[in-house]
This record gives C-alpha cells, structure tokens and sequence, in this order.
C-alpha cells in the first residue's frame, strides 16, 4: 500500500494566461481512496482530466505505475473516468455501454457476456442489461457510468463530482455503496468533490485545493483538526479566523497579538516566527467564554444574538475591532443573554496558528510520508 | 354554445379556410403542371387534347435521360462532398483553436447569406484566372460550396444538443478519435447529416443559377435543359419527367409517414410493456 | 527546494495537444478549411479586385484600377434596374411575411405530426422542381389561359386581363418560389413561443389585437428577420423569374449581371454589380445579427 500508483512531478498548467496548476506534486497511493477537494475553479478537475489525459500538462511529469503517461492518449492510459453527468452513450443499452470498453479491445463476446453481466451485479442492476438510457433513473445511470469504467480493470478510478446531479437521500446512498465498492475492489480511487462532507466520510486522505495549489493533503482527521493554512481552516468545517502577529513563541504555545486582543494557539509550523503575520483560527465549539479575562486572552466581544437550530445553539459575538465572532454549544442553558460583554478564549491547542498562505506544497515528500503514517490510523478509525 | 366556444369555433373556421387557400395557390400550379403532361400541343401554352404519347416520348428521349443522368450525377456527387467536408468540418470547427478558426467558420455561412450569382460570379471569376476549363467538375465544385453551408448548419445543430463528454468517455475507455468518430459522434449526429445531405441534394437537383455560370456548352443539367425552352415554351415533355419525379417524392413521404406510423405503434406498445415491469 | 516564480507569465501560451490529436484535428479540419478558403474566401477577393478593373474592347479585361464601375451603377439606366429589382424584392418579401406568418401561427397551434406534415406538403414542389412549376404560372395567366378563360366564362371579365409579363406576374412567381421557405423560421419562432406571456398578457386584461402586437409580434421578431432575409436575398439576385414570367420587359439586378456575363461581356461592371448586391445584403446580414439574429436559422 506504500507504492505510490499515480504521481504528479513539478506539474504545471496554464489556459492562455491563466495559470491554473501551480507547481503541483502529488502521490496518490496503490489501493486509497483520495479525494481532490476545493471551491469551484479551483483546478481539481484540471488535475484529474490531466490523470485521464483530456488535458496535457504545460510541464511536468505524471506518472500511472512508474510510466511516463503525460503525453499519451487518454486511450493509452490504464485509468478509466465516471464523468459529472455520467456520459452514457444514448445510442446504446445499458448493456452495450458497459461492454463498450471490452468490445473496442476485441474480447471475445461471451467472456464480454459474461463480465458485463457480473459487472451489472455488483453495482446491483442485474438484469437491467436490456434498458435503454433514457429509461434509468439518476442513481441507476451513475451505477452504469460506474460499471462502465469499472469493466476495463483500471489501476485507478477517477471520479469527477459523480453524485453531483443526486438528491441528498441518494447521494449518502450512494456514498456508502461507492466505499464498499472500492474497499471490495481494492482499486485506487481519485475523487473530485467540492462538498466536504462528502471528502470526509467516504476519503481515506484528502488534497484541499485552493487557487491551483494543494494547500493540504491528508487524512481527514488531520485535515479536519490540523488546518495547515487559513483556506483549508476556513473551507473545511466553520471556523473563526483573526489575522495576528506572533508576540512571542515557547515549548507551549504561540502568543499572538490580533486587532480584538490577544490569544494564545499552537501550530504544527516550526518556522513561524516572533513577528511574523499569521492567522489563528478556532472552532466555534470549541471556543470558550467567562465574565473575567483569562491569562493569556484578552479578546472582548458584545453578545448580538443566538440562535436555535435544532442539534445546537449558535451564538454571535461582536469582537472590540468590528469582526463577528460565532460560538456553537449543544446545550441552550450555557448561552448569555444579547447585550452582555465576555471574554473568549480556549484550550490553547485548539487555536491554530497558520501562515497565511502555506509552503508546504514544495515539500511534497513530508506530506506523503505523513499521508502513509495517517492512512493506518485512517482505516483504524473507520473499522 | 357560450360566446367563448363560438369564437374558438370562428378562430378554427378561419384557420381551416386559410390552410385550404393557400394549399390551393401552392398545389393548382402543381396540378397545371401534371395535366399540361398530357397536352397533345408541341408547345405547352394552350390545351388541345389528351394524350400520353409524352411519356412514351420521354422513356425514349436518350437526350433527356443523358441530361437527367448527368444532373443526378452531379447531385451525387456535391452531396456526398458537402457531407464529408461539412460533416468533418462541423465536428472539427466546434473546438477548434487554431489561427482564423473562427474566420473559416463564420466564412462557411457566405454561401447562403449572399445571392447565389455573387457566389456564381466569383467562383466564375476563379476559375477564369486559374485557367480551369468549364464543365462538369467546375459544376460539383460550384455546387458542393453552395450546399456546404446547410450541411454544417444542420449538423453542428445537432452536435449542440449532443453531450460533449461522451466522446470523453469513449476515449476514455480505449476507443482511438476514430473509432469514436464512428461509433459514439456519427450515431448523434446521423440525423443532421441525412437532412443536410437530403436538402443539398434536393437543391443541387433544382439549381441553374451556379451551374449555368460554370458549365460549358457540352455539359447540360435538367434546369438548364428546362430554362433553355422557357422562351419557345417548356415541352410536355419536361412536365412529364417533373412529373414522374414529384410522384416518387410523395411516394417517399408516404412511406415516411406510414413507417412513422408503424414506429410510433411500436414504442407505444413498448412503453405500455414497461409499464407493467415492476419498477 | 525553492518556491516556483507565481507571476503570471507574459505571453498567451497555446494548448497543448498530443501528435494525434493534431493529426485528427489535421483530418477534420483541413477539408472545410482549404475549400472555404479556395472556393468562398479567394474567389471573393477576386470578384473584389475584378470590379475595380476595366473593360477593354470585345469583352477583354484591362488590368487598371478605376471606379468607373461604381460610378456606372448609379447612373440613370442601371440605376432604375436595381429600384425594379428592390421594388420587387420588397413585394415579394412583403407578402410573403403576410400570407405566411398566419399560416405559420396556424402550424403552430398543429399537433407537431400534423405541422410537420404540412410543412412538407408545403415545400415538395420546390423541392422538385420550381422552375418548371413556375412556369404553370404562363399557362395560367397568359391571354387565353386558365385564369382568363375562366373569369371570362362566369362574367366576372369580358375582355382577358393582362396578368402575364409584368409586376404582378413577377411578384407572384417570386412568392410562389420563395414563400415556403420562410415559413419555417417564423413559425419554429412561434412555436418556441412560451403560451403563458400570451395569457398572461390577456389576463392583465390587453385585448387579442394588443397582445399581438405588443407581446407575440415583438417576441417573433427574430423569426420574422430570418423569414425577411430567407425571401429577399435570393429574390434579388433572382433572374430565372424574371425571365419566364417577366417577359423581358422586367429587368432585376439578378438579369443585369448575368448579361454582363454573357451578351454583354463586361464582366468588372458584372463583378462591381455583385459586389454592391452582396455589400447591401451583407449590411442586412449584419443588422440581423446585431438584433440578436441567428445565422443557423438561415439555413
């Protein structure tokens, strides 16, 4: 499992004058399930239709099993695609578009026969062979467009955003199905997704992307509780973020100066320095609040309002510079009254301090070593 | 009846009555044209009696039979021209980007968008300069460029409709661009490509302006033919081939319209069939 | 390692492609270009730099440039050729938008098999053969024709009208010819037509004249564009009407040039009539698209 199955090597892509893919290395491990996570535009399709050959990189290497494929045909490469809006044939059955593949390799037609037929039954659409497109539901057009891309044994599986066009009941369906699909077949899978929870239920690592750049890529535990930048605190889960500088740094934590006040966090950068910008960015459940200052905090606010929304209480606070502030407790009882004035601070360790924008896409080779270690705990977790 | 059904009942009266009017001014020249087929006179201006002997006439004519094969033969061959090139073209031009991509695309459009003599003229004037001597093959060029237009036009229409990625997925799944081109993109757009190839073959069949710019004094098509007599006065002759040919036309819609039919029997049975699956 | 240079570099870069995707660009691409480009954009160039050429004796072409040709188009004689031709154009154009865009609101009302229907059965005799269709026309409305006889034998006329070899006969002719055609963009824009704007503008209380000419007319306009370029640009540039049924005391722009071609042999004052009739249409083309118009529906 620690063979890397997919790398991307200094990989660069530009659209005229825009740079899309900034200087992108990525391991994608024998066997995981990846996904490439960010906000529209960001550039995970572009990376995953240069995996599949639709694009060819302005410069750099990619590699599918230690071979050069960056300029070869997407016909050429082992890697096999589910497209957002399934791209099923419409001139064709169901059984004819998952045979497609066998039929242009030649393969004789009763093992094409018999491997469609168990293809349709391990995505549960057995005996459907005969439809035609037109006549499948959503949910049963996207197990074809999986078994079609399943049928040719692909050392990966890429999916760009498969579940996009389902309805939220189906969709956590199908998450699960995809999962045990993967697990079954133990087959890499590269999956596109802008929706985060969908990266971290169904991911064994995650690569945030944002403007181009791979911010972070890691297990989602990590990517969850460990932000390596502002972007990744800011888009995965809700977070509040305060631009800082570094007061001063020991063993402990970090001492940061913010426009509200003080605060102290931790951070798993060792090069930040006293006097360095940096953001620092805290959950909102995981932010506490007293009448007195505690040691080390001094961000006041004004209470504004709370809210009920069923499983939790959010609450807004107006920080001294102007910035709203939200607070999320399970628990009604613990909320203060709009109009009274508090103190915010937290277990340091849950305030972290980031550069604000992160270099550790450079050193690629910490990242995959980290990726390996985490996945175990990944998969431990899961079990 | 209240007063909004008689209004309703008035707005169809008119309808019909106007559908009928105008099929009258489309089909009583249609119908001169078939009777006069019968006109036992030499020259077709005044009736003087019944006779068929202008279809005997006409299955003896080599001449005429000459000319009408020269003109399906030019058809012929401007069609399955226009197709190829068009058809390429449509699928080719739709992403493309190379320098002038967006030139050669916009000038395709020349043909239908100036009157034909211009395009006669010019292409009258090429030849004349490239020394190219008139005659048939300076008709099917003539002829192929004025049709190419409406063969990308009703294909690339199809292709807007066609969902871009499923040429991806073949890719994808290992077909090379050709067997692509001919297993995924063709099927979606087969049928732009038949009513464009239909409709150029139907214009080149009736076009005189192009052919009788370019053409030589040896080489004549059926319009030329017919244009030629129109001051001595078109023979029966003529309106009997006309006539043959606008009867195998209907014939042909006729048979669309029953195999139509039949299709439509067809999946309705299928979908009633459906229905009764469980789900 | 150090970090990569993030400036955006100065120059457009060109898609990458792989050897085969060129060649299959090669392939699908080539065709169209080099045919549009010898047989559209090149003969066009020369028909341009024909027109600015002059005639020498028997019909020879002297290679020096003048706008004498241009010069020679407005002048008197050629001048009111081209006022016949737009005269003409702009009946023939006039009413066919007035006979046909009621018989396209009439398809459109149709169940689609019975419209399509009706759309076949509309353009099969051009389809055939329009030119000798056409000349029905002669046998119909010369002296001691159809049409005469008739009228004559019920009383309504005691002496034959004179239907034949002038405006009228031309401009039904043109109808005849041109009409079919440009239904069909005006009534795919009728029937695109969303009927709830109609109701709703009945509802809002504006009567059946009003909501057509405030809401229908306004919303087909496209349509009405097409099926106006659809009838005169062949029409002017048409001769073959002109001839059979014009009798050659008609004369459109369409004959002019094609006697430069032939009797009379000037063939730059041929190519700079071309020019000027492909200059007008063009601007009309333009307009067209300016107001939204779709060259597809052209087709």
């Amino acid at each position: 499992m620690a063979k890397p199955i997919v790398s991307m090597i200094n990989v660069e892509k530009w659209y005229g004058r825009n740079h899309v893919i900034k200087n992108c290395n990525l391991n994608i491990m024998e066997g995981e399930f990846l996904t490439l996570l960010g906000p529209s535009g960001c550039g995970k399709t572009t990376t995953l239709r240069m995996i599949s050959g639709f694009e060819l990189p302005t410069s750099g290497i990619i590699r599918v099993e230690g071979e050069s494929v960056e300029k070869k045909e997407p016909y050429e490469r082992d890697v096999n695609t589910v497209f957002q809006n399934y791209a099923l044939f419409p001139n064709m059955n169901v059984f004819d578009n998952v045979a497609y593949g066998l039929k242009v390799k030649k393969v004789p037609k009763d093992e094409i026969a018999e491997r469609v037929d168990k293809m349709l039954k391990l995505v549960q659409l057995d005996g459907f062979g005969k439809r035609r497109i037109n006549q499948m539901s959503g949910g049963q057009k996207q197990r074809v467009a999986i078994a079609r891309a399943l049928i040719n044994r692909p050392k990966v599986l890429l999916l760009d955003e498969p579940l996009g066009a389902l309805d939220l009941k189906l969709r956590k369906q199908m998450q699960i199905e995809l999962k045990r699909l993967q697990r079954k077949l133990g087959i890499t899978f590269v999956y596109v997704t802008h929706d985060q929870e969908e990266a971290l239920t169904m991911s064994d690592r995650i690569a945030v992307i944002n403007e181009g750049v791979i911010d972070q890529i890691d297990v989602p535990q990590k990517i969850y509780n460990h932000p390596a930048t502002r972007f990744v605190a800011g888009f995965i889960g809700e977070s509040n973020i305060l631009d800082a500088v570094v007061l001063g740094k020991n063993d402990t934590g970090i001492q940061v100066g913010t426009e509200a006040g003080n605060a102290i966090g931790v951070s798993d950068d060792e090069t930040i320095e006293t006097g360095d910008a940096v953001s620092i960015a805290v959950r909102p459940e995981d932010t506490l609040f007293s009448k007195e200052r505690q040691p080390g905090f001094s961000i006041r606010g004004v209470v504004k309002d709370h809210v009920f929304v069923g499983n939790l209480v959010k609450m807004m606070v107006i920080l001294n510079d102007g910035t709203e502030f939200k607070i999320n407790r399970f628990n009604e009882d613990d909320m203060i009254e709009p109009g009274q004035v508090i103190y915010l601070y937290w277990e340091k360790e849950k305030g972290k301090v980031l550069k604000t924008r992160s270099l550790v896409n450079t050193d690629s080779h910490r990242d995959i070593k980290g990726g390996d270690e985490d996945e175990e705990e990944g998969y431990a977790a899961e079990a | 009846m209240n007063r909004r059904q008689k209004k309703q009942k008035a707005a169809h009266i008119t309808a019909t009555i106007y559908t009928v009017l105008l099929m009258i001014f489309i089909y009583v020249p249609v119908a001169v044209m078939i009777v006069y087929s019968f006109n036992n006179s030499r020259v077709n201006m005044v009736w003087s009696g019944f006779t068929t002997k202008y279809y005997a006439m006409l299955f003896q004519d080599s001449e005429l039979w000459g000319i009408f094969g020269i003109t399906l033969l030019v058809a012929l061959l401007a069609t399955a021209l226009g197709v190829i090139i068009g058809t390429l073209g449509a699928v080719g031009l739709k992403d493309a980007k190379f320098p002038g991509s967006k030139f050669i695309s916009e000038s395709i459009y020349f043909p239908i968008v100036i009157p034909e003599i211009v395009l006669a003229v010019a292409l009258l004037l090429l030849f004349d300069a490239t020394g190219m001597k008139l005659g048939f093959g300076t008709i099917v060029i003539g002829n192929t460029t004025l049709i190419l237009p409406y063969v990308y036009i009703t294909v690339r229409a199809r292709l807007v409709g066609m969902d871009p990625s499923i040429e991806e997925a073949s890719l994808d799944l290992g077909a090379d661009r050709f067997y692509t081109f001919i297993h995924i993109t063709l099927p979606a757009i087969v049928p732009g490509v038949l009513s464009g190839a239909f409709m150029s073959f139907s214009l080149v069949l009736d076009e005189l302006i192009v052919t009788s710019f370019l053409t030589s004094a040896e080489i004549t098509t059926l319009p030329i033919r017919v244009y030629s007599m129109v001051k001595k006065g078109v023979s029966p002759e003529i309106n009997a081939l006309t006539t043959i040919i606008f009867a195998v036309c209907m014939a042909g819609v006729l048979v669309y319209l029953i195999r139509d039919q039949i299709q439509m029997r067809k999946i309705r049975k299928e979908r009633e069939a459906e229905a009764k699956w469980p789900a | 390692m150090k970090k990569k240079d993030m400036q955006p570099k100065p120059k457009a870069r060109r898609d990458k492609k792989t050897a085969k995707a060129r060649l299959a660009s090669i392939v699908m691409n080539g065709p169209i270009t080099i045919w549009s480009i010898l047989f559209i954009i090149v003969p066009v160039i020369i028909l341009a730099v024909m027109s600015f050429m002059s005639k020498g004796p028997l019909g020879i072409v002297v290679y020096k440039p003048t706008l004498e040709n241009y010069r020679n188009i407005f002048s008197s004689m050629y001048f009111n050729v081209i006022k016949e031709s737009l005269i003409i154009a702009f009946w023939t154009t006039v009413l066919t938008i007035l006979i046909g865009y009621p018989f396209a609101a009439i398809m459109a009302k149709m169940k689609a098999k019975t419209s399509s229907l009706f759309m076949i059965l509309l353009m099969i005799p051009m389809w055939v053969s329009g030119l000798v269709i056409i000349y029905s026309f002669v046998i119909l409305f010369n002296q001691s024709g159809i049409l005469n006889t008739i009228l004559m034998k019920i009383g309504l006329i005691s002496k034959p009208l004179n239907m034949l070899y002038n405006h009228f006969s031309v401009t039904v002719g043109m109808l005849y010819m041109f009409m079919p055609f440009s239904v069909l963009p005006m009534y795919s824009s009728i029937e695109k037509l969303d009927p709830a704007l109609i109701e709703a503008s009945k509802d809002l209380g504006a009567g059946p004249v009003r909501t057509f000419f405030k809401v229908q007319l306004p919303l087909t306009a496209p349509g009405i564009f097409a099926a106006v370029l659809l009838t005169f640009i062949p029409c002017i540039g048409y001769y073959m009407v002109t001839d059979m049924l014009g009798g050659g005391t008609n004369m459109m722009i369409g004959n002019l040039i094609y006697r430069q071609f032939t009797i009379s042999r000037n063939w730059p004052f041929g190519a700079a009539l071309a020019m000027v009739l492909a200059i007008v249409i063009l601007l009309m083309v333009w307009i067209y698209k300016k107001v939204g118009g779709n060259l597809d529906d052209l087709g």
